[in-house]
C-alpha cells in the first residue's frame, strides 16, 4: 500500500496542506479537478521529481520520500511523446534495465525476450526493430506502456496518457492498463481530465480541490456521501463533453435499439447510465437512465448546438 | 528538385572550370580560342596551398572543438531560461555575429596578446570560436528550447544518472544542430581572413592569408582556381555531414 501522510507542498500559494492519502495494489486511482489543483504536482511528489517537506510517502511501511527521483520503485508515463527517438522500439522498452540504477538489478537476463514479450503483451507484436517515427500515436503510447512495465513497478503513475488519442484507441489502451494493473498488482495513480475514463476504468476517483481532497467509488457519484460541488464538476462535464447526435434521429435509433443492436457494456455514471452498443458496425454510445428524457429536452431548448443526444 | 540542382551545381562548376583554364577574357566572345591550366600556377604554389590547408583544417577542427565546449553546457543553460533573463542573456551571447567582424577582432588581438597566444594556431581557433560560436549556439539552444525536457525527465525516472541522462539522452537529441552548427563553425574558420591575418601574426599561414591577396589581382583565372580550392572540399565536407548525421527530416516529400 502506498501512503502519503502530511504532505504540505506549496508554490507560490498553498496547493497540499496536511494531505493524506492511501492507494492500495491492483487498484487504479483516477486524479480529477480542475486546473492548476496540483495533480500533477502529486504525481511529481510521489515519483522524487520534487522532493516532499514535511510529509512521508510509504510504500509498505518503507519511506520512499527520502529516496532520489528514479530510485523509487515506479514508473512514469507522460501524455506527451516521450519516447527516444534515436532508439528503435526494443532500445526504448529495455531503456529502463540499462540504466545506472537498474542495471545490475536487470543483468544476466534476456532483455530483448522481456521486450517482446512486453510488446505481445500491449499487442505490437513484431514491432520491436521498427523506428518510433513509424509508428502511429496509440502504437507510441502502446510503446511507451511497456516501457514504464518493463520494470515491473509497484507504482504506475499516469500523467493524461491518452488525452490526445482518439476514443477507439483510448478504449482499448484503458482496458489494456486496467487488465495489467490487476496482472501485476502495481498500485496505479492516473491524471485524467476525461471525467468518463475515471468514472469507467478506475476503482477508484481521488477528486482534488483547493487545498482539499476527497475519494470515492465511481458508483457513489450521486450518493449523499459525494459533496455536491463534485457531483456538478462531474455531471456539466459528463453531458458538454460527448459528441451528440441530432434529436430527430432518436426516435427511429430508438426504435431500431430494440431489435438491431447489439449492447456491449453498461456502465453507471452516476446521475445516468452509458452503454456501449454497436449499431450498423460502428459502436457508439448510449445514455439512458432517470434523466435522459428531461436532459433531452434541455438540451433542445438552451442551446440549437446543443440539441442532441449523447453518441459517440 | 534534386537533379535540376545537380545540373545548377554542374553548371556553376563547369563555368568554373571553364574560368580556371581561360588565361585571358575572350570578350566580346563567350568562349576563348585557348585553353590552359597553367595560368593560375604562375601565382599558386602547390607547396605553399597544401601546407597551408592542412593549417586551416587543424584549426577549423580545433574551433569546432572549442565551440561544441563552450555552446553545449550554455545552450542547456539558455534553454532552461524563462522571461527577461533569457532575453538579455541571449542577446548578449549572440552579439559577436551582429557587429562586424574587424570589431572583435581588434579586442580579441588585444586579449591574445594579453596571454601570448599571438601566432599560434591555438589562438586563432580559440578567437575564431569568440566570434562563430552563435551558429552552433542557436540552433542547439532553438532545438531545446523546442522540445523541452521531458526526455530527460523521463530517462531520470527511470534511473539514469545525470551523465548517463546527458550522454544517452541530450547528445543524441542534440547531435543534429549540433552537427548543423559545427559545419557552420568549421565554413566560418575555414574562410576567415581577419582574424588569421590579424592573429597569425605572419607565423601561421592559413589557406585564406594566402589566397585572399591572390583574389585582389585581378587575375580571372587566379581568382577562380583560388574559389575553386575553397568551394569543393566544403561541398564534399558538407555532402559527408548531411548524410552522416541524416540532416533531412523524416517527413516526406509533399
Amino acid at each position: 500500500m502506498l501512503k502519503i501522510s502530511n504532505l504540505d507542498f506549496s508554490y507560490k500559494k498553498p496547493i497540499f496542506q496536511d494531505f493524506n492519502q492511501s492507494f492500495r495494489e491492483g487498484e487504479r486511482t483516477s486524479v480529477v479537478g480542475h486546473s492548476g489543483v496540483g495533480k500533477t504536482t502529486l504525481l511529481r511528489l510521489i515519483s522524487g521529481e520534487i522532493q516532499t517537506s514535511p510529509g512521508t510517502i510509504f510504500l509498505d511501511e518503507q519511506d520512499i520520500s527520502i529516496l532520489p527521483l528514479g530510485q523509487r520503485p515506479l514508473a512514469i508515463m507522460f501524455q506527451e511523446d516521450s519516447l527516444f527517438e534515436h532508439l528503435n522500439v526494443q532500445e526504448n522498452i529495455i531503456f529502463p534495465l540499462k540504466t545506472k540504477h537498474n542495471r545490475k538489478r536487470f543483468q544476466g537476463l534476456d532483455h530483448e525476450k522481456m521486450a517482446i514479450d512486453l510488446l505481445i503483451k500491449v499487442g505490437l507484436e513484431g514491432f520491436n526493430r521498427r523506428k518510433i517515427s513509424e509508428l502511429s500515436g496509440g502504437q507510441k503510447q502502446r510503446v511507451a506502456l511497456a516501457r514504464t512495465l518493463i520494470l515491473k513497478p509497484k507504482i504506475l503513475l499516469l500523467d493524461e496518457p491518452f488525452s490526445a488519442l482518439d476514443e477507439q484507441i483510448k478504449f482499448e489502451l484503458n482496458t489494456l492498463v486496467t487488465e495489467l494493473v490487476s496482472e501485476y498488482q502495481t498500485i496505479c495513480i492516473q491524471i485524467t481530465h476525461d471525467l468518463k475514463e475515471s468514472l469507467t476504468y478506475s476503482q477508484k476517483v481521488l477528486f482534488l480541490g483547493a487545498c482539499s481532497s476527497f475519494n470515492f467509488l465511481p458508483s457513489e457519484l450521486q450518493s449523499t456521501s459525494v459533496p455536491k460541488e463534485i457531483c456538478q464538476f462531474f455531471n456539466s462535464a459528463l453531458l458538454e463533453d460527448d459528441f451528440f447526435i441530432p434529436i430527430s434521429e432518436l426516435s427511429s435509433i430508438e426504435q431500431e435499439l430494440s431489435y438491431s443492436v447489439k449492447c456491449l457494456n453498461t456502465i453507471n455514471l452516476g446521475s445516468f447510465y452509458e452503454t456501449m452498443i454497436e449499431y450498423k458496425g460502428n459502436r457508439f454510445k448510449y445514455f439512458h437512465g432517470e434523466r435522459f428524457d428531461k436532459e433531452i429536452k434541455l438540451y433542445a431548448k438552451t442551446s440549437s448546438k446543443r440539441s442532441y443526444i449523447n453518441i459517440s | 528538385m534534386k537533379k535540376t540542382l545537380t545540373v545548377l551545381y554542374l553548371f556553376l562548376f563547369a563555368q568554373l572550370i571553364l574560368w580556371i583554364s581561360t588565361p585571358r577574357l575572350p570578350y566580346p566572345k563567350l568562349f576563348s580560342r585557348t585553353y590552359s591550366f597553367s595560368e593560375p600556377f604562375r601565382y599558386i604554389n602547390l607547396t605553399d596551398i597544401s601546407s597551408s590547408f592542412l593549417v586551416s583544417l587543424e584549426i577549423g577542427f580545433l574551433c569546432v572543438i572549442f565551440s561544441v565546449l563552450f555552446c553545449i553546457p550554455t545552450s542547456l543553460f539558455i534553454a532552461r531560461l524563462t522571461g527577461k533573463t533569457k532575453f538579455i542573456l541571449s542577446t548578449l551571447l549572440y552579439i559577436p555575429v551582429l557587429a562586424p567582424i574587424l570589431l572583435p577582432s581588434i579586442g580579441l588581438y588585444e586579449f591574445m596578446y594579453e596571454i601570448n597566444l599571438i601566432g599560434s594556431i591555438y589562438g586563432i581557433a580559440l578567437a575564431q570560436c569568440c566570434v562563430l560560436y552563435p551558429y552552433m549556439l542557436k540552433p542547439i539552444e532553438g532545438l531545446l528550447t523546442t522540445e523541452g525536457f521531458k526526455s530527460e525527465v523521463v530517462a531520470r525516472h527511470f534511473g539514469a544518472s545525470k551523465s548517463e541522462t546527458f550522454l544517452k539522452v541530450t547528445m543524441p537529441r542534440i547531435m543534429r544542430p549540433l552537427s548543423q552548427g559545427a559545419f557552420f563553425v568549421f565554413v566560418g574558420s575555414f574562410n576567415d581572413y581577419i582574424i588569421s591575418f590579424l592573429l597569425g601574426d605572419f607565423k601561421i599561414k592559413t589557406l585564406s592569408v594566402i589566397l585572399y591577396p591572390l583574389m585582389q589581382s585581378d587575375n580571372r583565372a587566379t581568382s577562380a582556381m583560388v574559389i575553386a580550392i575553397y568551394t569543393i572540399p566544403l561541398v564534399i565536407l558538407y555532402f559527408v555531414v548531411t548524410k552522416t548525421f541524416k540532416w533531412r527530416t523524416h517527413v516526406k516529400d509533399i
